[in-house]
Parts: C-alpha cells; structure tokens; sequence
C-alpha cells in the first residue's frame, strides 16, 4: 500500500469515515498513513468527538491510552479492530 | 485497489454487518453535497437532516451540524434568504461543545439560520455577573442556560449532610431567579431555563432509603420552584428534565469517562433532545408554530376503509385498534379546544365522509369540530395547498397526518413545506407520537388565541346576564347589540371565506365559497359578498354573519347563500340582517327578493326561517334534495310596510350597506 492509496481495510474506512465526517476533510485525502497531529482540525475537542464515534461504531470502549498516543490513522484502525475483536457492528 | 476503494468510500455506507441491506446514510450524502458546495436552495440539506433525524444518531446529527457551521456554508445558508435567523446563546456548568452542532442541524432542518454562541465552560455565573463580554454585541433571542447537579452541590461542603443540602435545595431557585433577571436585563430576549437532573451518583452514595428519600424531596422541591419561575419571571421559559429525558433515545447522563475526561455531564442523546426542544421554542418565539392539523379519516381517524366496511363497520372506540383511533381525535379536540385548527383530507365520497363524521357514534370529532373536511380523490396536496389559501396560512403553517406512505410520500415531495408526520407503524402510538412533536407549541397563547378565549368567556358572562334578566327582550336590549355590515374587501374577506366554509348550523343553502371565486364575482358582478359584525357589551364578537347576493333576470335579489355563527343565535340577528337587505332591495327598486333553503342533517332547525320572514314558497321541494325556493315581493312601500330590524340591535349605518352589483 502506498502514501497515495486511500484507506483500504474495514476499520480503516470507518475510521476515515470519522475523520472525514468530524474534522470535515477530504475521505480521499484519508490513508492509513495519514498523521493525525498534522491533520486538520484534530483538536481535543474533536479527539473526544472522533472518540466517542469509533466506540459506538465498534460497540465497545477503545483503550484510552493507546487512544490518544495513536499516530496515525492506521494506528486508530489497529485500536478498533482490537476493541471490536474483528466483530464490527 | 485504491480505485475501488475510493469507490465504495464515496458512494456506500460505513462498514455495516453483512446481509443488512445498504443503509441509507443521509449524513454522508450531506458531506458530499457540503464539500461539492451546498445547493442555492436549502431544500435538499433540510431534506436530509430530516432524514439522518430519522434514521442516524445524535453523534451524526452533531457532524451533519459541524459540516454546515464552517463559516462559508453558512454564508451559503443565510445568502439563500429561505431560512430565518435564529440566535442562541448558550451558558451551562458542563462542556456542552456538541450543543453547537446539534443546535445548527436541528435549526436548519426546522427553517432556522442558527447563530449561536456559547460561554467558557462553567462560566454560566460569572459571565452574567460580568456584564456578558462573551456575549457583547450579540443580541441573543433566546439564551439557554443548561446546568447540571454540580451547580447545586459544588457549595455543599458534606454532601452527607442532609440539613445542608436541604439549606442550598431551599435557595437555589431564588438565585437562579436572580441570575436569570440579570442575564435578561443584559442580553434581551427570552431566558430558557430547565430543572436539574439528580445524577445517580449523587443519591447512590447514600446508604438508607430515608437519607435518600430526604434528598429527593429537597430536590424535588427545589426543581418544582424552578419550574414555577416560569410564571413568576417574565420572558422566562423552564424546560421539563425529565420530558428532555423522556425524549432522548439515550440516557440523560454521559459515560463516566467522557465526564472525568472532558466534563461532559450529559449524553449526545440527551444534548440532542434539549436541542430539538430548543428549536421547537425557536420556532414558537418567531411566531412559526404550526396553525393547522389536516387529518386523513380512513385508518386514520378511524380504523377500517369508510369506502369497504361502511359506517357501520369503521373500528373506533371501544378496544384496541378502535381506542387508539379515539385517543387520536381525543388529542385533535384538545388542540382545537387551544386554537388549532383541524381539517380532514380524505380520499373518499364526500358525502359518505361527512356522513360518518357526523353520525358514528363514537366520534369524538363532529363536524363542527373541522373548518373544512375535503374528501374527494383528488390528490391531497392540492387540498392542504386550497386549504391553507382558505385560511389565509402559510403552507408551513399546515401539519399533515396520514397512515398511508405513499399520501405523506407525495406530500413530501409536492408540499416540502408543509410538516408531515411519519407515523408510525402502530395507530397505538399515533397520538403519542403526534404530540410529542409540538407542533403547535407557542410561548403563550397568542392574542387570536387570547380573543378566542376572551370570546368563550363573554359568552359564559352573556349566558349568566341571561339567567338573571327578567325577560328575554331586557335581557337583549341590555347587551346594547350594534350590528354593522361590510362588503367583502382585502381585510375580511378570509373570514367570510371561513365563514361560509365552517358554519353548518345556520347555513341556508351549503353553498361554500372560496376566495378566489368570491374576489372573481365581486369583480364581474356576478355576485355581492358581505360580512356582518356585532358589537356587544360584552365586546366585539367579530364577524358573525355572511351573505351572498347575486341578481335574478327579472331584476330581484337572490339571497344566494346565509350563514350565521352559532355565537350569536337567538339574538335576532338573522331577522335584522334579511331586514336590511329587504330595504335595500326596494331603494334600489328590485321587485322582490328571493331565497333558497337546502336542507342538511345540521340546519333543518331554520328551516322555517324564509316563512318567518313573510316570504312565500314557490313552488314544490326539490324531490332530490329536498331545496326550498322562497320569494318576497316588494309592492308599495305604503301597503307593504318591511319588517323592521329588532328594536334590541342598533344599525349605525342603515342607509342599507347590502347591494347586488
């Protein structure tokens, strides 16, 4: 997978879903490598937001602490595959 | 890969579990449009926030909110002219961040252009007592202030201490009245408050069912003073926590992580049912709230097809379905009893309709109860459409009710404006359902309201002179009736339309009219509309009468249609009315006068009325319908003195107003 390839697996997806519905920005611009400090509009209160939406997507509590030392995309897609247990509702 | 990707991500929803049929997810298609650039009309946006209300959470209505509140969107919004600019303010003791969102998708959906703007977090005091700077320049219509148990105990220095906690219960209320007459002193506008709900951990750490049930009468109280600020402060609107609750899809309080993390005290699905209450009182506070309950009768009303089971075999009343059909008219006679306007549209035979309405027993509705009933097959819009012309209402005025999708489909689509409610599957929740919309919800009632009520209480004040008047001639000549008639102009002529639509009683001939026809033969002359109002001691009881006058060929006046509101029977306004009209009659040198009775199952008791007037029946009844016609000649003014206008009513101006061209 390149830097160019939009997000590709399930949770992935749901959590370019996320970004893009709260942080209002372009779902194509979205990849698993995409640095979340370095995106638009990724502030706390936005964090907490994007938070509580992967949690009811997954259907379970997230790990805070890996929660908020996640880097990129695809280390919040790790983070919901762990808490959905590769279950997505 | 990427291509099909990309693909999916735009155009299909989320991840979902497999075999469940695509959802629809309204708030992407929002994002789409909102990234494309939002459309110049708004109608398609409301669409869709209507839609994820429907069928998506409170957490997607909160991004739908955030996508249209980037400034440029809103630019867009406001730029389309179709929304009207509602502003918020919004002060509490948690984070209430997401209420911004929320608050701008329900706004916008409802009509509204939401500027709003929210005080620091917990800064509910001290940006009051400061003079507002958060808030200067802003000029706010409504300002919630939303708080939470903390506001309460944060001063209890022992919270097992029940006399404390009775002692700050006791004189919350009083300090929030305070507050609230600052923050309106400083902001203008109308002040929300809400009672305060008691969070779980709060009453759980008290180990006894007697320390508890002391903190739940000191809260209990408390909140009723709350609630009665209501009426002691002006301008102040106290919300229900537990109608909020009622309301929330969710629980009233967050998830203990969000509270420690972030000070989130309530649940999105909580924030969004103050939201959604907020935009119904927005809607009440720029003067929106809906008028007009246009109902639909079959498996509505009642439960059966009037058309294939018959009157006899309609199911209402008595057990269930028949009781939730009785619940729903139950609910349409309490909002009319409050001002609302009720109508029927109904794909049926007319006369089968009124039929049923009129005689099935267990009908709580009557015909009097609808200010039109349209039953015919022709398709419903165009009836909400006439409808709302005849009443001189906004489309957005109308609320449509009907079981059948595909009618709410189509008025979906035609009428955009108007509401339709989906119902749900079930009649039994029809009525719950309908009212905990609050469609017709206002701040107060309005002054038409108030003159409305004011006219029932006149009338219970006329009914009681009544009682104590010796004679029935005293008791008439002591109301000081003055009776006045106007040609239809501009000002009245929507109330002789209503008039004509809604009275059933004293209605000579059926003949209905709407307004464009009545403007239309006012112009060629083919006809003379007129208003009658009467003045009494007890105050104006508006206009109460309306006649159609129309030119035979040999030159007579024909009374084409008469109606009277049953406000004012038995006063002898009907005698004082025809008088004039025979008088203007023969100054204008017409040879007679004429008139029709058509009987109905509502007007048979003035049957008689043409006979009591010194008319002549010519000729036999209509075998068909049973129509009367009636004709009075106007011979010499010397031999044939006219009846003379009840000496009990005054006619300032009785140089005969009537005409017929």
């Amino acid at each position: 997978m390149s830097v160019e390839t939009p997000a590709g697996t399930e949770e992935e997806r749901l959590v370019a879903e996320a970004l893009a519905q709260l942080l209002d920005v372009d779902l194509n611009q979205l990849t698993t490598f995409t640095v979340l400090n370095t995106t638009e509009g990724w502030d706390s209160v936005n964090q907490m937001r994007v938070l509580v939406y992967l949690e009811r997507e997954a259907g379970g509590p997230l790990d805070y602490e890996r929660f908020m030392t996640a880097e990129t995309l695809g280390d919040l897609a790790g983070l919901v595959a762990d808490a959905a247990g590769g279950e997505l509702s | 890969m990427s291509v099909d990707t990309t693909a999916r991500a735009a155009g299909s929803p989320a991840p979902a579990s497999p075999g469940t049929a695509a959802p629809a997810n309204p708030v992407r298609r929002l994002r789409e449009m909102a990234r494309a650039g939002l459309p110049e009309d708004p109608a398609p946006v409301r669409e869709l926030l209507r839609q994820a209300t429907d069928r998506q959470g409170a957490i997607d209505l909160e991004a739908a909110g955030g996508l249209l509140a980037a400034p440029a969107r809103r630019e867009r919004l406001a730029a389309s002219g179709a929304l009207t600019e509602q502003r918020v303010a919004v002060l509490g003791s948690s984070t209430l961040d997401s209420l911004t969102p929320l608050l701008t998708a329900v706004l916008v959906r409802d009509g509204m252009l939401p500027e709003i703007r929210q005080a620091g977090f917990n800064q509910w005091r001290l940006e009051i007592l400061s003079g507002a700077p958060a808030f200067a320049g802003f000029a706010p219509r409504l300002t919630l202030c939303l708080l939470d148990d903390a506001a309460v105990f944060d001063e209890i220095g022992d919270p097992l201490d029940a006399e404390a906690v009775e002692r700050r219960c006791a004189v919350f209320p009083a300090e929030l009245a305070a507050w609230a007459g600052r923050a309106r002193e400083t902001l203008g506008g109308l002040i929300v408050l809400c009672t305060l709900p008691l969070s779980p951990l709060r009453r759980d750490r008290l180990v006894s069912y007697a320390a508890r049930a002391r903190l739940d009468a000191a809260w209990q109280r408390m909140n009723a003073e709350i609630s009665a600020l209501a009426e002691a402060l002006p301008a102040t609107v106290v919300l229900s926590h537990e109608a909020l609750a009622q309301r929330a899809a969710g629980p009233v309080f967050g998830a203990g992580r969000m509270r420690h993390l972030a000070a989130h005290v309530y649940s999105p699905d909580y924030l969004l049912a103050v939201a959604e209450e907020l935009s119904r009182l927005g809607r009440a506070d720029l003067g929106r709230a809906a008028k007009c309950l246009v109902l639909d009768l079959d498996n509505t009303l009642w439960g059966g097809v009037l058309g294939d089971d018959g009157v006899g075999g309609l199911r209402l009343g008595g057990g269930y379905p028949g009781s939730a059909h009785r619940e729903l008219q139950q609910l349409a006679r309490d909002y009319q009893a409050q001002g609302v306007l009720l109508a029927v549209a109904s794909k049926n035979d007319e006369d089968r309709a009124r039929e049923a309405i009129a005689t099935h027993p267990e009908m709580v509705l009557r015909p009097e109860s609808f200010v039109a009933v349209h039953a015919h097959w022709d398709p419903k819009p165009g009836s909400v459409r006439r409808l709302a012309a005849d009443l001189n209402l906004g489309v957005d005025a109308m609320v449509f009710v009907d079981d059948n999708k595909v009618e709410r489909g189509l008025m979906r689509s035609e009428l955009p404006q108007a509401a339709t409610v989906e119902l749900p599957a079930d009649p039994a929740d029809y009525a719950t359902h309908l009212a905990a919309r609050g469609d017709f919800l206002t701040l107060r009632l309005t002054e038409e309201d108030r003159d409305r009520t004011e006219l029932y209480r006149a009338r219970a004040a006329r009914a009681e002179l009544a009682g104590s008047a010796t004679d029935l001639t005293a008791y008439l000549a002591a109301l000081d009736s003055e009776l006045t008639v106007e040609p239809a102009g501009p000002l009245n002529t929507g109330r002789i339309v209503q008039l004509f639509g809604k009275t059933n009683q004293f209605n000579l001939t059926g003949l209905r009219y709407g307004e464009q026809e009545l403007g239309r033969r006012t112009a060629d002359g083919g006809g003379a509309f007129f208003g009658a109002r009467l003045t009494d001691t007890f105050g104006d009881n508006g206009l109460i009468a309306a006649l159609c006058l129309a030119e035979e060929p040999d030159g007579a006046w024909a009374v084409e249609n008469f109606v009277l509101s049953c406000r004012v029977f038995a006063r002898g306004v009907e005698d004082a009315l025809l008088a004039l009209v025979l008088r203007a009659a023969r100054a204008a040198g017409a040879p007679a006068v004429t008139g029709r009775f058509v009987p109905s199952p509502k007007n048979t008791r003035f049957a008689g009325f043409y006979a009591g007037q010194g008319f002549a029946q010519v000729g036999e009844a209509e075998p068909e319908t049973g129509a009367t016609a009636w004709r009075r000649p106007l011979t010499d003014p010397q031999t044939d003195p006219l009846p003379g206008v009840p000496g009990w009513i005054r006619v300032p101006d009785d140089k005969g107003a009537f005409h017929v061209r």
